[in-house]
């Protein structure tokens, strides 16, 4: 900081302060504006990679953003209600001599686990790959499905 | 030993393009995919990353210099109740500025696993012409 302060002078150094003060507000006020539900639903884990769970009455469906990654680069894994997604994000080599103007995109491994919300049939679950989407069809354990009881009138 | 040099991958959220209040009419989000470009000796290299966009949903246009990529993503069945959301799922889009030293007819495109890979040939140089003088 006191570097800027030497090159551009103070008065630069406290535009570039309001500067993102503003968006600091501007982004509270997109979130407000957005409802209350946004901030209760939208919320990141802080780990890649970030994942949405859904459901239905006999399943939950886990789906992840995982772009050139390969089926064989990928290992999950369901012990009681922790499902553990393992995997690795490579990028095919490049040429030696290419020159880059972007380089945005990102390698590595990655693991992350979850507590499912209810029991699932492990022996019943099912994943894929499409299109760069991972797909993890859960069916839900006997146990964990509603159950309807017939009103039977006598 | 290989184990602990091998790179973690950071989380990285989605970029959310901002419209500048216009709003799209189907009500989806729009996002910038991550993109790498290089140039090699033939001609340059653009990867970018649009997870759930198939060959049906991707066009990739030229007009006037201005290469236009628009990846549309289908939308999930509704009846499904979502529990937790992370990421929001909406198209993908990027436009970039090409130069004239780009053989247009040559450009390819190609998709695979949700990463989009544009092949742009630089053109041939002039070939040095020799013009023949002929004797009278």
């Amino acid at each position: 900081m006191t570097f800027f302060r030497r090159v551009h002078g103070p008065a630069w150094l406290d535009f570039l302060e309001f500067n993102r003060m503003r968006n600091q507000m501007e982004h509270a006020w997109k979130t407000l504006r957005g409802g209350v539900d946004r901030i209760r639903d939208t919320y990141s884990a802080g780990v890649f990679p970030l994942i949405n769970v859904s459901e239905d009455e006999d399943s939950l469906t886990l789906t992840a953003e995982l772009p050139g990654v390969k089926v064989e680069d990928l290992e999950i894994t369901i012990k009681g209600e922790t499902l553990t997604l393992k995997g690795e994000k490579k990028i095919p080599d490049r040429p030696k001599e290419a020159n880059f103007f972007r380089k945005e995109r990102v390698e590595g491994t990655f693991s992350r686990s979850l507590t499912l919300p209810v029991r699932v049939a492990i022996d019943k679950a099912a994943a894929s790959v499409k299109n760069g989407i991972l797909t993890v069809a859960l069916p839900k354990a006997a146990e964990a499905k509603a159950h309807q009881v017939a009103v039977k009138s006598e | 030993m290989a184990e602990s040099e091998e790179k973690t991958i950071n989380v990285q959220d989605k970029s959310p393009i901002d419209t500048g209040g216009a709003e799209s009419i189907s009500g989806g989000q729009l996002f910038y995919p991550p993109i790498d470009i290089w140039e090699d000796d033939g001609g340059l290299h653009i990867e970018a990353e649009m997870p759930g966009v198939d060959s049906s949903g991707i066009s990739v246009d030229l007009k006037e210099n201005t290469l236009t990529i628009l990846g549309k993503v289908p939308l999930p069945k509704s009846d499904l109740k979502l529990l937790r959301e992370e990421f929001e799922l909406g198209d993908f889009y990027r436009q970039f500025t090409v130069s004239d030293l780009i053989d247009q007819e040559g450009i390819t495109a190609k998709i695979k696993d949700g990463v989009l890979a544009i092949y742009l040939p630089k053109q041939a140089p002039a070939q040095p012409r020799k013009i023949q003088v002929v004797a009278e």
